[in-house]
């Protein structure tokens, strides 16, 4: 954590400074949760399970879900023989609780909701990498899209950059200008992320354009630097991202990300399904955003080589819930409940 | 006139309902109004929204004057202006001072346009965001959140791939400060003419069921960025073959005998006006 009495997020295009205290966190999320479905928390019969029910949330995504063409999550059945699953000791102590025949965990038997995040509660300080592992359909992307306000959550408290206000229940406006001005995102599918027909340069220049600037000069000059940080040639600018690689893609999606400054950086799965060495490039252009622009991150990854390499502190995450929480040397070196263990021994 | 057809065609029901989302589109300048789009004895797409308006708003007094990209005796506009005579017996000319009403398609002609006169437009397609977004229902959400950044994206695309804004015609306006319109596949040589106008424009799409508004003294600008400004087609160097007249929007015409091209006037009515007063 940085040692500096303050953390001046600054926001030029709003003219207006948050001082944060350093030991007062950036974001702060308490009781997220999130089901897929109608009128599960009667079944569950613990509608409160995060607090009040959120209401008139209106998503900021507003076409297409993103699972569309998302080749990392088609797949439900064949969840079921996961490793390790069985013995999550802090579950309840039940792992029949939700209908173990090989259904999904995550679906309540009685209505077939999916329930992908339950009761999530995290804080992101000042300058630090927070990394999210957990296997495949516990929830991280989820997580990350709710934070990022493409989804509205049934329940859940997010308070961002000192705000006292829970930012779920701004308006449209207000969330759109939050997102546009103070948060980056950069998602697992590249699909989701960028606009196939547009030229990468214009990709990049979006949310600086929605940010108001209106100057072609300056929205140029901008795109040109944030492509020589993510080291993508000048020239390739005008190509769509379409005939780029995957870590191509990702690096543009990191372009534009940070194009606006953001304080909060949200990164998910930016290095899965990319080779090693490809990888490698991405990861390094993102250690020296993160160290040089001091943003705050939160990455979430199944891969525990990135989250070794990155992340200062690391949430596990299963079936929708955070099972373990702590620094990630500590996590990695030491962990404590038995999914991590099996996760951190199959894995290294 | 034929006595077997309602004054001006359509029945009064649907003039008056016509007429009221007319009244919504001025007091919401650049707001796209839904309206019950009629059947017509003519194709939809073929100026079947214009058509409406000129029929619902038409008085038995009125002057008409009908263009098509200009000229009063295309094809499209002799067959509007002869079924609008056979059921209203309204004037007709080419003079566009002498006309009430106009009604047109891709041109506003030369001459500036009084407080007396309505032109009215006809519009395949009304929707700005209809090339950057294909959903009708996030359109309307952009609309009302007044998010116009996919809009100025593409132009910025534009000026990525092009160093230029391709849009030729149809180019998006922002309708006093608010909607941005599209003033229908006009060039860009007549947007200026949007702005501040002493007239009443008034624009039909058929087919998409949609009228909108410019009331007189309205500001509409043509969306550009602060170090790229917009810029109208120019004609420099050339003149009307027929009139002589420069400062004009011209066609460019081939002769296909002589293997010569040469500029005429895109308005018609401006041009005969012009050989008159000289002859
Ligand atoms: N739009 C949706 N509609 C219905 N169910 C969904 C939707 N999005 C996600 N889910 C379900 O929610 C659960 C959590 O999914 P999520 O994508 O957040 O997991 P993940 O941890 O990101 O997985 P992966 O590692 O495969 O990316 C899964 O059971 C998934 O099938
Ligand atoms: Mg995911
Ligand atoms: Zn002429």
């Amino acid at each position: 954590m940085p040692d500096e009495p303050v953390l001046s997020l600054y926001n030029p295009q709003q003219g207006q400074e948050y001082l944060v205290e350093p030991d007062e966190p950036v974001l702060s999320l308490s009781g997220l949760t999130m089901y897929y479905g109608q009128g599960c928390p009667e079944c569950e019969g613990d509608p409160g399970r995060g607090g009040d029910p959120l209401r008139g949330g209106d998503p900021l995504r507003g076409g297409e879900p993103e699972r569309k063409g998302d080749p990392g999550r088609g797949g439900a059945p064949g969840r079921g023989g996961a490793p390790g699953r069985g013995g999550a000791p802090e579950r309840g102590g039940d792992p029949e609780r939700a209908g173990g025949v090989g259904l999904e965990k995550n679906r309540c038997p009685r209505c077939g909701a999916i329930w992908a995040l339950r009761g999530v509660s995290l804080s992101l300080f000042p300058g630090e990498v927070l990394g999210i592992v957990g296997e495949s359909g516990s929830g991280k992307s989820t997580l990350a899209r709710c934070l990022y306000f493409d989804e509205s959550p049934r329940a859940g408290t997010l308070r961002l950059l000192g705000r006292p206000e829970n930012a779920f229940l701004l308006s449209r406006q207000a969330r759109k200008q939050i997102r546009r001005e103070s948060m980056g995102m950069v998602y697992q599918n590249p699909l989701a992320g960028l606009k196939m027909d547009y030229s990468v340069a214009a990709n990049i220049a979006e949310n600086l354009i929605a940010a108001n600037c209106k100057n072609v000069a300056r929205l140029k000059q901008r795109v040109y630097e944030l492509l020589e940080i993510v080291e993508i040639p000048a020239y390739r600018g005008k190509e769509t991202p379409a005939s780029f690689s995957g870590g191509m893609q990702q690096r543009v999606q990191i372009a534009k990300a940070i194009a606006n400054r953001p304080g909060i950086l949200l990164l998910d799965e930016v290095t899965t399904g990319l080779d090693l060495s490809v990888q490698a490039k991405v990861l390094d252009v993102i250690k020296k955003i993160i160290r040089e622009a001091g943003i705050a991150a939160i990455l979430v990854s199944h891969d525990l080589a990135v989250i070794r390499l990155l992340a200062d502190r690391t949430l596990v995450m299963l079936d929708g819930e955070v099972i373990e929480r702590g620094l990630t040397d500590q996590i990695l070196e030491n962990p404590r409940h038995f999914y991590t263990q099996q996760l951190v021994y199959s894995l290294l | 006139m034929n006595r077997d057809y309602n004054f001006a065609y359509l029945d009064e029901g649907a003039k008056k309902e016509i007429r009221r989302s007319i009244l919504k589109a001025v007091a919401i300048p650049g707001y796209q109004v839904p309206f019950g789009s009629r059947e017509l004895p003519i194709g939809r797409g073929w100026g079947t929204g214009g058509l409406q308006i000129t029929l619902s708003i038409l008085l038995p007094s009125d002057i008409l004057k009908v263009i098509d990209q200009g000229s009063d005796d295309s094809v499209n506009a002799v067959s509007i202006k002869r079924l609008i005579k056979e059921c209203a017996a309204v004037g007709v000319t080419t003079d566009s001072e002498a006309a009430t009403v106009i009604q047109t398609r891709h041109r506003i002609p030369e001459i500036p346009l009084r407080g007396d006169q309505i032109l009215v437009l006809q519009v395949p397609e009304p929707e700005p965001l209809r090339l950057v977004e294909g959903s009708d229902l996030v359109s309307r959400r952009m609309h009302g959140e007044k998010d116009y950044n996919l809009i100025w994206l593409r132009l910025f695309e534009d000026l990525i791939q092009f160093n230029e804004i391709t849009a030729a015609a149809g180019y998006p306006v922002m309708v006093h400060d608010r909607y941005v319109a599209s003033p229908s596949p006009i060039p860009r040589y007549d947007v200026p003419k949007l702005n501040m106008a002493q007239c009443l424009y008034l624009f039909g799409a058929g087919r998409e069921k949609k009228i909108y508004a410019i009331p007189p003294y309205t500001k509409v600008e043509a969306l550009s960025f602060d170090d790229v400004p917009f810029q109208v087609e120019s004609f420099a160097g050339h003149a009307c073959g027929k009139c002589g007249a420069r400062d004009v929007f011209l066609d460019e015409i081939y002769d296909e005998r002589t293997g010569e091209k040469y500029y005429q006037c895109s308005d018609s009515g401006y041009c005969e006006g012009r050989r008159r007063g000289a002859g």
